[in-house]
């Protein structure tokens, strides 16, 4: 009895002093769960693809793929963040001449401070090279990815669509859109690059009602005059559309689809996920100038993003793979040597997202979830427990920091 | 005949032993290689707050296997030493700087100023609050780095460049000086083998030997 109390002991202290210790590099074995940490609360929304939750306007909502066009799932949260039974369902708006295509929303965002939800959606259409100027594109034209619903007595109100036309892929799986630090401009993903597949990301400049503007176009080869995230925006559609035009082909990112694989505003740069890295937006002499940051080793694929809300760190997820990398940052620079976390058995897919109170950081997986565990700062500890999921692939995450609650949208109660 | 087998084995195991006991009083040396950095950022001029290395400073954005460096852009790198035992006194160590096409002068600096967390032109840390360097770009001498280059050396094209380094990695390693790494500068356009990227990394190695004190 002794010696196993002993032995107990000294494996629990090399657990620890490995935790402490960890190389940059390291493997974790995920510790299998069965019951869900009491900070996880379910909610059934089958075949989730996105989800988020606004303490403000005490409301959670889940985007999902569903052919039965019930695309957003609205759920009340009472006073202790506890989601209603039943939820409303929202049917996202699409043109007639695509009635018979499949849409679904792929990221959603609530406005910090205005009661808006931005909605990111997307159509299936014809192979990239199809796109753009090709007839078979053509019904594909008038086809809103934004969608912009007003909340009022915790009701969503449809107030805006736009971003359509041929300067934006249909058919990506991936991508949502992000608002820099002060909420001034929003991000689009998926905008098209300079040859079938490579993409580039678009910016609204919003009006102080959280709604897209049109911003004047920049005079080639003067410097912007203001040190704003200005890019071309195109003239209302309708008079009641705004179509973003693709960015000046300087600001291309030129990377692999999907673009915009979460985002994160910092004080002086917004980082956003892409195609094996992330890529960096930062004001220089009055424009907007693009870092890429290409993830070490040399796997390539996409990634997702997610910055911790406290602590100096940024978190880049390899999708459908088994990396998980943790790199410092600070005002959204990257700095200094990521973590490389190699999950054993995982495929990892999704955004990322951190559960601030609990220490962890959860991502998607096959019919399960990640917790990875992180230490004060904000670094990966070493530690993973995986709990399995009634669900394809757990993309349905939010948290809420105001009820320390993650919120997790599986397919059908245990 | 059994005891003979016995004894045999014995033997055998005694001198493996003895082999194993009296290795640590042989030299060794060891080649740390790049998956030991453990700290690398860029100060560029051009970029004042961006010192994340791995952005291929004023090359193509595609190509992320380069590091282009030049009189506007240094490097830090910081090695941990932890391969190295303890109670080893240094003899020798050399620093492969791999580089790809260059024919420029470098300099191989000590760093005396602690960096870190946004470690980039204008900053040596960000984190948990901001400190500028002396100078921009680390370029304090005394302060910053040291007084003189530890080394230099003429980068030749084709050719991988070795400094010897033996002062600053014994004094690391017997604690006279804090590991803060080196700053790398060049006197013209270098394009150098990213430690992190593509088939080069190998190329870059800290070869130290050591033996018992």
């Amino acid at each position: 009895m002794n010696r196993l109390v002993v032995l107990s002991a000294v494996l629990i202290l090399a657990i620890a002093a490995r935790a402490e210790n960890l190389p940059r590099e390291f493997t974790i074995t995920p510790n299998a769960i069965t019951e869900p940490p009491a900070f996880l609360s379910k909610v059934v929304v089958p075949d989730a693809t996105c989800a988020a939750v606004s303490d403000a306007l005490s409301l959670l909502v889940v985007g999902r793929a569903g052919k039965d066009e019930k695309h957003l799932a609205v759920f009340h949260l009472d006073a202790e963040g506890r989601a209603s039974a039943e939820p409303t369902w929202i049917t996202l708006p699409k043109p007639e001449t695509l009635a018979a295509n499949f849409n679904y929303p792929l990221g959603l965002l609530f406005h910090p401070k205005l009661p808006l939800l931005y909605v990111w959606q997307d159509v299936n259409g014809p192979p990239a090279e199809k796109q753009g100027k090709h007839p078979e594109f053509a019904n594909h034209l008038e086809f809103d990815h934004l969608a912009i619903y007003a909340i009022k007595d915790g009701a969503l109100e449809l107030l805006h669509t736009g971003t359509r036309g041929e300067g934006f892929y249909c058919g990506v799986g991936g991508g949502t859109v992000g608002l820099d630090f002060d909420a001034k401009h929003l991000f689009v993903p998926n905008a098209t690059g300079d040859t079938p597949r490579t993409g580039s990301v678009g910016v609204f400049a919003l009006d102080e009602d959280g709604l897209p503007t049109d911003a004047p176009d920049e005079t080639p080869g003067k410097k912007p005059k203001a040190a704003t995230l200005k890019a071309r925006v195109g003239k209302d559609v309708n008079g009641k559309y705004n179509r973003l035009a693709a960015l000046p082909k300087s600001r291309l990112i030129n990377s692999y689809l999907p673009t915009g694989m979460g985002w994160f505003a910092a004080r002086e740069a917004l980082v956003m996920g892409g195609f094996s890295g992330c890529l960096v937006n930062d004001v220089h002499d009055g424009g907007a100038r693009q870092a890429w940051f290409h993830i070490p080793g040399d796997l390539t694929g996409p990634c997702a993003i997610a910055g911790h809300p406290t602590a100096p760190a940024l978190y880049i997820c390899l999708q459908d793979h088994n990396h998980f990398y943790q790199i410092a940052q600070t005002d959204g620079y990257p700095s200094l040597l990521p973590q490389v976390a190699t999950v054993t058995g995982a495929h990892m897919t999704g955004i990322p997202v951190v559960v601030a109170k609990q220490s962890c950081i959860a991502i998607g997986d096959t019919k399960s979830l990640h917790l990875l565990g992180l230490d004060a700062n904000g670094a990966l500890n070493g530690k993973d427990e995986r709990l399995k999921l009634e669900c394809g692939i757990a993309k349905g995450l939010a948290y809420s920091e105001k009820h320390g609650r993650l919120y997790v949208a599986v397919n059908k109660n245990d | 005949m059994r005891f003979l087998f016995m004894k045999s084995k014995v033997i055998a195991l005694c001198v493996a032993l003895l082999a194993f006991g009296a290795s640590p009083l042989i030299a060794r040396t060891i080649i740390i290689k790049a998956d030991a950095l453990d700290s690398f950022a860029a100060l560029s001029e051009t970029n004042v707050r961006n010192g994340w290395a791995t952005y291929n400073y004023d090359n193509t954005r595609y190509i992320n296997s380069s590091s282009g460096g030049g009189p506007a852009t240094s490097y830090l790198l910081r090695y941990s030493l932890d391969q190295i035992p303890k109670g080893m006194r240094i003899t020798r160590a050399e620093w492969t700087i791999a580089h790809n096409v260059a024919s420029t002068k470098v300099n191989v600096w000590r760093v005396l100023a602690d960096w870190g967390i946004g470690a980039c032109f204008q900053y040596r840390t960000t984190y948990p609050k901001q400190q500028e360097w002396s100078v921009a770009g680390a370029r304090g001498k005394s302060t910053d780095r040291a007084t003189n280059p530890t080394a230099s050396g003429q980068f030749v094209n084709g050719q991988l460049l070795t400094v010897n380094v033996t002062q600053d990695v014994e004094m690391w390693y017997t604690g006279a000086a804090p590991n803060r790494g080196w700053l790398i500068t060049f006197d013209g356009f270098a394009l150098l083998h990213s430690p992190t990227h593509g088939g080069h990394r190998h190329k870059w190695q800290l070869t130290v030997t050591y033996e018992p004190e």
